[in-house]
């Protein structure tokens, strides 16, 4: 080494002390040479924790269903249980953004390995979760990942517990939790889409669902991802917005124009992992049966793909709900966007955060009823040329939507976008025969070609009117 | 070679790496990690005699870092995120204070010919410019390490 090199040797390896990267591995039964599916966990996840120590309890057990029922209660230890060693490899968490979380992101072996502070063993007796961190992990041959409850609690206290061979790593956040914020905190299982606890949905943030309120005796319901086929997006849906490029006139479309070629020079887009995992979570097809219902599977459906974007580190997005109009229900959910400060900013109208998540938006999700969809537009324009695009398309069939069938070919869309970055979507089916499409927005006109049961235009600011046409060129709406 | 023996074999050269690129302790590790993720995803290809898995790493996760990093700046223009500024305990405090004082161009550019040991051109490659472009980061750069490291080990750059 030169003394240059070996002085930035030296200071980088003292940066970096501590810090570890998982090991990619395979899940069960996948082989070594699979692609891991590793930014989106659908199936039938199986976590189980028992745990805690003398006087608390918490057993959660998830079996696959819609819903599952985590308590905590004050009667002593609950049974050390099974684990179900179904969950699918996740590598990669989101690492929390402070050091003081304590990595709960590497596999458990890394965990112990790096983090020799985490205590294994130890128990305590206390009248609830406060002040607790509790890690369940769930097994698959050999590996452990990390999902974990994180309750706050008012005492901040450290504690540690096991609850079974080897499930309940624990071990105090630090003080960046003991913030005396009761209630607990938790990202969970992989397939996990949205945690309710005592009758309150909990807010995604930061990686993680953010419940508040008594963990004591805590009544908390984790909603699962309805089903993989709930999640339809993907290569068909990016496909379109890259090859976009290619028919419009940069200077006539500066939305589209931003998806420059240099996103695609770079060794490895985003995006086309993005792309990998929705098309696979797509690919079984868009199973309406299975996502007709609830605000609660639509709030479901649109976490998970929170979680996607999450998860997948990409860095702009957007999540437009739409009432699925019908009878009176519950009131569509929202998702509160406001810890992703840093993404809110990308829109593809630069909005600020407000007129995205803010007032603006709220009118156009509440009035635009009566159809399907929650759409998610994925947005990098932080600097051209270093731009990207997803969009995911989620559909909710809703109780009033015309659209069961489990054929959406000739997906009628369109998008408004304002310069507020009102996003409107529409979303209408029953045009089987459309093979492509045209949108208008200002005398500019776009095609598409159908990408599986989708168009998908990324259009300037503007009004578009988007026709399909049949194989032979016949309007078909 | 299996992934399992390059993932020993670069872990820790990656994590110096990112850190170097981002001098982000958490950015270092989530692009690290990212960057490791997306080799075993490919590692068929990359695997394959004739492929450099090490070359392709360092490229995925200098552009994962660099987008990082224009990210972050950007927030940090518009008041959103603040500015990192996290202190670390080094013992060449004089040497990160040098390398956070340059942009980020100029230190993937000494990061890559200096601690990677690239070849101007290799360094091109990585860092998707061209060579000419990495010699002038690199004369700027110099700039401001003399200040800081012994003028013989920067080696002269003729643009």
């Amino acid at each position: 080494m030169t003394g240059l090199q070996d002085r930035l040797d030296q200071l980088a390896a003292e940066a970096v002390d501590g810090l570890a990267i998982a090991r990619p591995r395979p899940s069960a039964g996948r082989t070594g040479q699979e692609r891991p599916r590793r930014l989106l966990l659908v199936g039938a996840a199986a976590a189980m924790v028992s745990l805690i120590g003398s006087a608390v309890a918490l057993a959660l057990v998830v079996n696959g269903s819609t819903r599952d029922r985590v308590e905590t209660t004050d009667r002593g230890p609950a049974p050390v249980e099974s684990i179900s060693p179904s969950v699918e490899l996740l590598a990669v968490f989101r690492r929390p953004r402070t050091e003081a979380d304590v990595l709960p992101v590497a596999a458990a072996e890394e965990l112990t390995d790096s983090q020799p502070e985490l205590n294994l063993s130890a128990s305590r007796a206390g009248p609830s979760l406060d002040g607790y961190t509790v890690y369940a992990i769930p097994s698959f041959d050999g590996l452990w990942v990390c999902n974990y409850l994180v309750d706050t609690g008012d005492s901040g206290r450290p504690w540690g517990g096991g609850c079974g061979s080897p499930a309940g790593i624990v071990t105090s956040l630090g003080p960046a939790w003991a913030s005396g914020v009761g209630g607990i905190h938790g990202i969970v299982a992989d397939d996990v889409i949205g945690v309710e606890m005592h009758g309150k949905p909990a807010r995604f943030s930061d990686g993680m669902f953010v419940a508040t309120g008594s963990s004591s005796n805590a009544d908390i319901e984790l909603i699962r991802e309805p089903d993989r086929a709930a999640l339809v997006a993907a290569c068909d849906v990016l496909a379109p917005l890259v090859r976009l490029e290619e028919r419009v006139n940069p200077v006539d479309a500066p939305t589209v124009a931003a998806l420059t070629t240099a996103s695609l020079a770079t060794a490895e887009p985003t995006f086309t992992d993005l792309a990998e995992v929705l098309a696979e979570a797509g690919r079984d097809g868009l199973d309406l049966d299975e996502i007709e219902a609830s605000g609660g599977q639509i709030a479901g459906a649109a976490r998970a793909a929170v979680v996607t974007c999450e998860r997948a580190a990409v860095p702009g997005w957007a999540i437009v709900y739409r009432d699925p109009g019908g009878p009176p229900g519950p009131p569509p959910p929202t998702v509160d966007l406001s810890d992703y400060g840093e993404r809110q900013d990308l829109a593809p109208t630069g909005a600020t955060a407000e007129a995205i998540h803010g007032p603006g938006l709220a009118p156009v999700t509440r009035a635009a009823v009566g159809n399907t969809g929650i759409v998610a537009f994925v947005w990098d324009r932080v600097n051209p040329p270093n731009l990207q695009a997803c969009a995911l398309v989620l559909f909710d069939s809703g109780s009033s939507a015309t659209c069961h069938e489990r054929d959406l070919a000739g997906a009628f869309l369109s998008i408004d976008l304002k310069d507020t970055a009102d996003i409107q979507v529409q979303i209408q089916s029953n045009e089987r025969r459309a093979a492509f499409a045209t949108a208008e927005v200002d005398g500019q006109t776009w095609v598409q070609e159908a990408r599986g049961p989708y168009f998908v235009f990324v259009l300037p600011s503007g009004q578009a009117t988007v026709t399909l046409y049949d194989p032979d060129g016949h309007t078909t709406r | 070679m299996e992934f399992d023996q390059f993932f020993d074999q670069e872990r820790d050269r990656l994590l110096r790496l990112c850190w170097l690129a981002t001098l982000d302790r958490e950015a270092a590790a989530d692009v690290a990690q990212e960057a490791m993720t997306r080799a075993w995803a490919r590692w068929d290809e990359l695997s394959e005699p004739g492929s450099n898995p090490g070359a392709w790493i360092t490229t995925v996760a200098l552009n994962l870092a660099r987008s990082r990093w224009r990210r972050f700046r950007r927030a940090a223009e518009e008041g959103r995120r603040p500015v990192a500024d996290v202190q670390i305990g080094v013992t060449d405090p004089g040497l990160l204070d040098a390398i956070r004082g340059l942009s980020y161009r100029q230190r993937e550019a000494v990061v890559l010919r200096y601690w990677a040991d690239l070849k101007v051109e290799d360094c091109a490659t990585a860092m998707g410019v061209s060579a000419g472009s990495v010699k002038r980061h690199l004369t700027r750069a110099h700039e401001r390490l003399r200040e800081i490291v012994d003028p013989s080990m920067l080696e002269e750059v003729y643009l």
